[in-house]
């Protein structure tokens, strides 16, 4: 099972969290921080897979991003490689050549698709078709509620 | 860089300047008993005749003149010899004659330099003469503030001595060695700091350079009337019939003459749109070269030309790494076996490693496999042409009727080990896809190689 899933730039921010285990916040920041300065000190040769403390940590960088899972000892880390390459082409496919101020910007509809993509640190969905199906589902009908809230708010409703 | 050394040497000289160009000499008052230890230090201004002060200075012993302004003869120094080893200097007072005839009379008593005081007041001056021939003792001026001290603190009878230096800054020879030696040693680290930093400025340069080699692989182009280049974006100018051209890989077009110093000497990129320039067969570059032009637009995902590491396992790949390492194994396998050549080909098309989903027709083949396994004890992997993950390429009935079954030797003990065991893996994955249709092929794959791993292991 999937332990948690952090997105951060280059630079070391944090751009997404998901964490699928529950921890105190407190403990949260601290495997965040102490987990992104291991990463970036990490040379781009080197293997996208390392064991640290109890976990096995699975990354991979995209242009600007990094994209970080740590796993339990008994999972399998390219398959969580290849879940990673699926969220990024779900990520590409649905907002178009994406970039990290897209996630920046609508980082609320980067976690419905990991949302959709994996459920308690599973996976859940495996076809980009159906994940990309159920988020525009999501926005069809979002969208239908802000038109509703601006009608009602000028009175026509 | 430069900059920098520059206002290192500008430093240096700036020190040396101030050195040389520093007129003022200094008295320096030691006692007879503690011979390193200055006890007092007096300003002086040497006089424009008569000998320079020597570098290492005038080490002696004052002695007041008399009569004090010496405008006739003086006493000659005291003639004793556990002073011999010291110069006399003589302290005369300023007025009632020239600065020539103190001096002078100075000199025919015997004293080795001489120290004129002021009188009523502090200031200091060069002292000058109208003729300075035959002058051979140094002398300085002193205030008469110095000159009452000299007189009735340190003279030679309380047991002090003087040193006329020379020197500016009075360092004490014993700390200058590891003075110049820490200096020296800081000296040295900046300089192969500086050598260092301009050997990797000069490395990064040249990556961001386009190479000789490269340059000419792009192409030239002659203009002739009708071509769709104008002007040259350099040089602002025409261009005209038989011009030599270089068209860069983002059709961008410039005089010859003018891009090849940007690219060579410069960066890479064309100067309209700044696109890298690449020649044709030149590799582009890795994520590590790339590094300083990556931002937050630059998108996730390149376009698909990149090969390898972007995309996932299940993407095409340009080449399939199973291949090679088939194509080595059959190698290997014609090498040593040749007398057994009973079952083994393969098909040189490409195969890609079928991910089993579901269908009945390849249990049989499976199960054909099988036996193949026990007549020729060669293990036999199916991979078909299909290639589909759930939900996505839907063409499960193809892989079944149109199945060009590969039958691949893995010769290797290892592998046969392995491979059987996937085998056997593959099978009970078929027995759970038949209970459970809609599981995932790329989990089924995974499931494989992990059990493979195990196998492995064991
Ligand atoms: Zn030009
Ligand atoms: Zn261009």
């Amino acid at each position: 099972m999937m332990q948690f899933m952090l997105l951060f730039s280059r630079q070391g921010k944090l751009r997404l969290q998901k964490w699928y285990v529950a921890h105190p916040d407190k403990l949260k920041k601290k495997i965040t921080r102490e987990l992104i300065t291991t990463i970036l000190a990490r040379k781009p040769k080197m293997s996208s897979f390392l064991e640290w403390k109890d976990v096995k940590v699975v990354y991979k960088r995209y242009a600007s991003l990094y994209f970080c899972c740590a796993i339990e000892q008994n999972d399998n880390e390219l398959l969580t490689l290849e879940i990673i390459h699926r969220y990024v082409e779900l990520l590409d496919k649905y907002f178009g050549s994406v970039c990290e101020l897209d996630i920046i910007f609508n980082f609320e509809k980067a976690y419905f698709i990991l949302d959709e993509l994996l459920v308690g640190g599973e996976i859940q969905e495996t076809s980009k078709k159906n994940v990309l199906k159920a988020i525009a589902a999501q926005d069809l009908l979002q969208e239908d509620e802000a038109v509703e809230g601006a009608l009602r708010e000028i009175g026509l409703l | 860089m430069l900059k920098c050394f520059n206002r290192l040497v500008q430093l240096c000289f700036m020190i040396i300047i101030i050195y040389a160009g520093c007129g003022k000499t200094d008295i320096l008052v030691f006692s007879a008993k503690n011979s390193h230890k200055i006890e007092q230090e007096f300003r002086d201004i040497p006089a424009r005749f008569g000998d320079i002060i020597p570098t290492e200075g005038i080490k002696g012993l004052v002695i007041y003149s008399n009569p004090s302004t010496a405008c006739q003869d003086i006493k000659t120094p005291p003639n004793r010899t556990e002073y011999s080893s010291y110069n006399w200097i003589v302290l005369i007072a300023r007025l009632n004659c020239s600065f020539e005839i103190k001096v002078r009379n100075a000199q025919k008593a015997g004293y080795n330099a001489v120290i004129v005081h002021n009188v009523n007041s502090n200031d200091l001056e060069p002292m000058s003469v109208k003729d300075s021939t035959n002058i051979s003792i140094p002398s300085v001026f002193v205030s008469e503030f110095t000159g009452s001290f000299l007189k009735d603190v340190y003279s030679y009878e309380e047991g002090y001595f003087v040193l006329i230096n020379d020197l500016p800054l009075n360092f004490n020879t014993h700390l200058l060695l590891p003075f110049a030696i820490v200096v020296g040693i800081c000296f040295l680290v900046i300089v192969i700091f500086l050598i260092v930093k301009c050997i990797k400025d000069r490395r990064r340069q040249q990556r961001h350079r386009l190479p000789y080699s490269s340059l000419k692989k792009i192409p030239t182009h002659k203009y002739t009337k009708g071509d769709p280049y104008e002007t040259c974006a350099i040089c602002l100018e025409d261009y005209v019939e038989n011009e030599k051209l270089r068209v860069l890989p983002c059709a961008h077009a410039y005089h010859t003459k003018c891009i090849d110093p940007w690219l060579t000497k410069n960066r890479r990129v064309c100067p309209v749109c700044k696109r890298k320039v690449f020649a044709a067969d030149e590799r582009i570059e890795t994520d590590s070269e790339s590094d300083s032009d990556v931002d937050d637009s630059t998108p996730l995902i390149r376009d698909g030309t990149r090969s390898g590491t972007q995309g996932g396992t299940f993407a095409h790949q340009p080449e399939n790494p199973f291949w090679r390492h088939l194509h080595l194994n059959q190698q290997h396998h014609q090498r040593h076996d040749s007398q057994s050549s009973n079952s083994s080909y393969y098909s040189t098309d490409r195969p890609v490693l079928n991910v089993i989903e579901s269908g009945q027709t390849e249990t049989e083949v499976d199960a054909d496999s099988t036996n193949n396994i026990d007549a020729t004890s060669w293990t036999v992997f199916l991979v078909s042409d299909s290639h589909s993950i759930n939900g996505e390429v839907p063409d499960i009935e193809k892989s079944v009727s149109s199945t060009n079954p590969y039958t691949v030797n893995l010769s290797t003990d290892a592998n046969e080990h392995c491979v059987s065991h996937i085998n056997h893996c593959l099978v009970e994955q078929h027995a759970r896809t038949v209970s459970r249709p809609n599981v995932i092929g790329s989990l089924g794959l995974s499931m494989v190689s992990q059990t493979c791993e195990e196998a492995d292991i064991i």
